[in-house]
């Protein structure tokens, strides 16, 4: 479903990913782990066709990146987090719609979809409320239903959990979940190593813009001789464990 | 028509952003009416009251002509006063006669005399009443002549061997036009400037610093659509605020306060009635189509320097210069009639509208300075959309790293 190969992107001249390779098949979640500049934000930009990469080549859904964005954008769903990405002044349905129509969903099957999001995420009383009134968690929870409205089959999640409460977070991967039970391909970055061990069949740890690890969680547990992601995170990357 | 979808929802949210609406709308249509009626009636007031109940010092052994100036109710002559220059440097009086100690001899011997004004000439309060003195000693000037003559027996007219008459030949329309064509360019240019700035900072710079931006663009709609949606919002809202500006000082011209401001002269000697005869259904497709064009240039130069900014705050402080961009060519040519507009007029950005438009005023329609105006301004269209569209291409400038 994604194909990363020997990508490259750099900022003027910091080389911010040097030349990473990986794949990612359809129905499988994978956490990508990082510090603060690791490249992972620089990545999920990459494969949602905001940033054009400085070399080498990345296929989602099959699409080239740079190419074929059109077809790109249609098959992900997007979320970046820190930033819930929705307009204040209108409300959750309007937000939502918006977003529908630039997809170019019918009427009917938008609504069909909103209203299965909505009771999925519990906001159906506010769908007709202006988002500025919002809490965090609910202005995510909207965020991430304009995300998936035209059922994509690849989801983006940038720290899809920073800044929520326990009740939002734990919603939040609890959709994780469910989307891996409906066969969708995720990659979420997270700092939070729990979360990643509890959801993720794969992860891939960069640092410095490089791969340190791309692989199963079982088979880093088994040859680290730990189960502690954390402690292996920080072994790996050279920090004090 | 993924443009047309986000031109509609940029209208809804900017719509329900109240300012936003106050700065495009609301602001031309209250400040202009109120401007002129505060300047109108300050101008009035202050010529009003300098007219009246005017303190004056006068030194006057003679007493005829303290007599002559107290005859008239608008002076309150001050006595008791020593020192007349200090007294009007002090402002504790407005003027000051001194009257030559031999006034009354040299009258009777026919010879001059001399009457020497004091007044502060930095106080416009001071200036009005010297007029209103000025007048009062003229009229005992031709007083006194006109006994002299009688004593000589010369008839006062045959001291005037040439009648100088004037004839104005300007229509009322030309007079007018002299005032308006100053201030409609003006009031034009400035609210095509100023009133797509909110939006356009609103549109870009905002929306990326509240990662909508981000999220609008992982959608299948391409950049060029997100930027051709944006760019026909940011000008019609200042086309809008134009027409706001318009509409608010024809309605303005028909107060009483406007009539005060034009006829003291402040208003430039507007003369003529003041009125909107310049806009026939040519002028007004032609000064629609200028404007529309100023309004996409000028919202390609804001898109652009809202892309460079990071933020809201950066996006305001890049744009502010633009206001005096605006009023610059007004004041260039202001001093220049329709008649003596040269060609580089027609052609250099901005200045090329004012030139336009005052012609249009004067009652001018050359279709070769129209031609020369629109060609101009659609080359200086492509270029501001053109950096526009390459800036917001750039990803260093559209996402945050």
């Amino acid at each position: 479903m994604i194909k990363v190969d020997n990508l490259e992107k750099s900022f003027k001249k910091k080389d911010v990913l040097k030349k990473i390779s990986f794949e990612v098949g359809k129905g499988e979640v994978v956490g990508l782990l990082g510090e603060n500049g690791a490249g992972k934000t620089t990545l999920l930009r990459l494969l949602s066709t905001l940033l054009t990469p400085s070399g080498g080549n990345l296929r989602v859904a099959g699409f080239d990146t740079v190419k074929q964005q059109e077809q790109v954008r249609k098959s992900i769903g997007v979320l970046f987090g820190g930033e819930t990405g929705l307009y204040q002044r209108l409300t959750a349905r309007e937000n939502i719609y918006y977003f529908g129509r630039l997809y170019k969903m019918p009427a009917d099957q938008m609504e069909a979809r909103l209203m299965e999001l909505a009771r999925y995420f519990s906001f159906e009383s506010f769908l007709d409320r202006k988002v500025g009134e919002f809490s965090r968690g609910m202005l995510q929870k909207v965020a991430i239903a304009r995300s998936l409205l035209h059922n994509p089959e690849v989801i983006l999640l940038d720290e899809p959990t920073t800044g929520l409460d326990v009740t939002s977070a734990h919603g939040v991967r609890k959709l994780i979940f469910d989307l891996k039970e409906q066969g969708k391909t995720v990659i979420f970055s997270s700092h939070i190593m729990e979360e990643v061990e509890r959801l993720c069949d794969r992860v891939v740890m960069l640092h410095n813009g490089v791969i340190l690890y791309d692989g199963g969680l079982q088979n880093l547990f088994e040859k680290e001789g730990t189960n502690d992601l954390e402690r292996i995170f920080m072994s790996r990357i050279g920090g004090v464990v | 028509m993924q443009w047309w979808i986000i031109v509609k929802k940029e209208f809804i949210d900017l719509f329900r952003d109240r300012k936003t609406w106050m700065t495009t709308v609301l602001i031309p249509v209250l400040l202009v009416p109120l401007l002129f009626f505060i300047i109108g009636n300050a101008i009035t007031k202050s010529s009003e009251e300098a007219s009246k109940d005017i303190p004056i010092a006068i030194e006057d052994a003679s007493g005829q002509v303290q007599n002559w100036i107290g005859s008239n109710s608008a002076f309150q002559i001050k006595s008791g006063i020593t020192g007349i220059e200090k007294a009007v440097k002090d402002g504790n009086v407005r003027l000051g006669v001194r009257v030559e100690p031999a006034f009354q001899e040299k009258v009777e011997k026919m010879q001059p005399v001399t009457i020497t004004l004091f007044f502060d000439p930095s106080d416009n309060r001071s200036l009005i009443s010297m007029g209103v003195l000025q007048n009062q000693l003229n009229m005992l000037n031709q007083q006194l002549l006109g006994e002299r003559l009688g004593k000589l027996g010369i008839q006062q007219q045959s001291l005037t061997p040439i009648e100088i008459k004037e004839i104005n030949l300007s229509t009322d329309e030309q007079m007018a036009g002299s005032f308006m064509s100053l201030i409609i360019p003006l009031l034009l240019l400035m609210a095509v400037a100023t009133g797509g700035m909110p939006a356009a900072i609103d549109l870009v710079a905002g929306e990326k610093e509240r990662g909508t931006l981000e999220a609008l663009l992982t959608t299948p709609a391409s950049s060029k659509a997100v930027l051709v949606a944006k760019l026909i919002v940011v000008s019609t809202m200042g086309c809008l605020s134009a027409i706001a500006s318009l509409g608010a000082f024809a309605f303005t011209m028909k107060t009483d306060a406007f009539q005060k401001f034009t006829t003291t002269g402040e208003g430039g000697n507007a003369g003529g009635p003041l009125n909107f005869d310049f806009f026939t259904g040519q002028n007004i497709f032609y000064i629609l189509l200028i404007m529309i064009l100023l309004g996409i240039m000028f919202a390609g130069v804001q898109l652009a320097l809202s892309t460079v900014a990071k933020g809201f705050k950066e996006a305001s402080t890049y744009m502010s210069p633009l206001v005096i961009v605006a009023m610059i060519p007004a004041y260039l040519l202001m001093q220049t009639g329709a008649k003596e507009l040269e060609i580089y007029h027609f052609i250099v950005p901005i200045v090329n509208v004012i030139a336009i438009f005052k012609e249009f005023i004067y009652g001018i329609f050359n279709l070769g300075h129209i031609g020369m105006v629109i060609g101009s301004t659609i080359v200086y269209v492509g270029i501001a959309v053109g950096i526009a569209t390459y800036l917001f291409r750039k990803e260093s400038f559209v996402f945050k790293h």
